[in-house]
């Protein structure tokens, strides 16, 4: 199925330059509906607390990581099926393979263009 | 005394001189890494300036490029709507062509704008780098100052801590912090001075 364009999303990372970039290229890819967390204790929160169609997290955060939030999202009986991307500088193999265990929809690696976070959300909603 | 027991003393007498020429290299040791300790504080905290410095840089740029891209998306509504409304008309020829033309410029910079953002993205890894170094940086200091204590400072009241080199470049960084002036307290002080 198509991504729905009003759907909310939650972009999950520490650093606020790397927010602002992803929640600009999901806008220029027509998705208006994205809102923040610093980390994902804080994207856990809001994931339990509102309804979101679409995740996308970084790795390396203080607090909780994003392979953490990640396992607790598909240990939550109403966030399991929720679509998860990845989008980290970790891009060794155990790194992909821990992520894919974990459930992980796909994975990005930084730096990123618009075309791959395109790419792999059609592929996640197809 | 047998000759056994002068090669034992003789041993002995190597052995003590051996602990005795180590520890006179760790006294010498002693200074730069108290030095060293005393620095590596000030130098973290100069990395940590310069990933503040770099996120609020690329904010900037960030906030211009959107504002750019907003404006970029409103001449588009409006050119598509002229366009529509002279195709009502039926008007087209050198007018439609030109305008057509430049909907694509606004297309092709609209590419471009996509691209400075993505360019940004080099403070992320900048700033996840500056972290690690910090960590790194961190727990060195953590371990010299282990080795203080256990072998005892000999310069407690901190004389001789910022010898050399390397205290000469983190005290200058350290007055670049108060004596980068921004403009627009230049301008108040030139203004005091008399300049128009």
């Amino acid at each position: 199925m198509p991504a729905d364009p009003n759907m909310k999303i939650l972009v999950v990372d520490d650093m606020s330059t790397m927010r602002r970039i992803t929640k600009n290229f999901l806008k220029q890819l027509g998705f208006n509906n994205v809102e923040e967390a610093e980390n994902g204790q804080d994207g856990l929160a809001k994931l339990r607390a509102e309804s979101y169609g679409f995740v996308v997290s970084d790795w390396n955060m203080p607090v909780m990581t994003g392979i953490e939030m990640l396992r607790a999202i598909r240990a939550d009986e109403k966030l399991k099926t929720l679509p998860v991307l990845m989008v980290t500088a970790e891009a060794q193999k155990d790194n992909i393979v821990e992520a894919a265990q974990a459930g992980v929809s796909n994975y990005i690696v930084k730096p990123f263009t618009a075309e791959t976070l395109q790419d792999k959300m059609n592929k996640i909603f197809k | 005394m047998s000759d056994q027991n002068r090669k034992l003393y003789e041993e002995l007498g190597d052995l003590a001189r051996y602990i005795e020429q180590t520890m006179h290299g760790f006294q010498n040791l002693q200074q730069p890494i108290e030095a060293a300790s005393h620095q590596l504080p000030q130098a973290t905290e100069h990395l940590s300036d310069l990933r503040k410095m770099s996120e609020e840089a690329t904010h900037n740029v960030m906030g211009q490029t959107e504002a750019i891209q907003d404006n970029h998306g409103r001449l588009l509504t409006a050119l598509n709507g002229i366009l529509a409304r002279l195709s009502h008309a039926g008007i087209g020829g050198p007018l439609l062509n030109d305008l057509e033309a430049m909907r694509q410029l606004l297309n092709d910079d609209e590419k471009r704008l996509i691209e400075i953002f993505t360019a940004l993205s080099f403070q992320d890894l900048l700033a996840q780098r500056v972290n690690k170094l910090v960590t790194v940086l961190t727990d060195v200091e953590h371990k010299l100052l282990e080795l203080l204590v256990i072998f005892g400072s000999q310069h407690p009241n901190g004389q001789q801590r910022d010898q050399g080199k390397t205290g000469d470049m983190l005290k200058w960084l350290e007055a670049s912090k108060t004596t980068a002036l921004k403009q627009d307290l230049v301008d108040d002080v030139l203004e005091q001075l008399g300049f128009g």
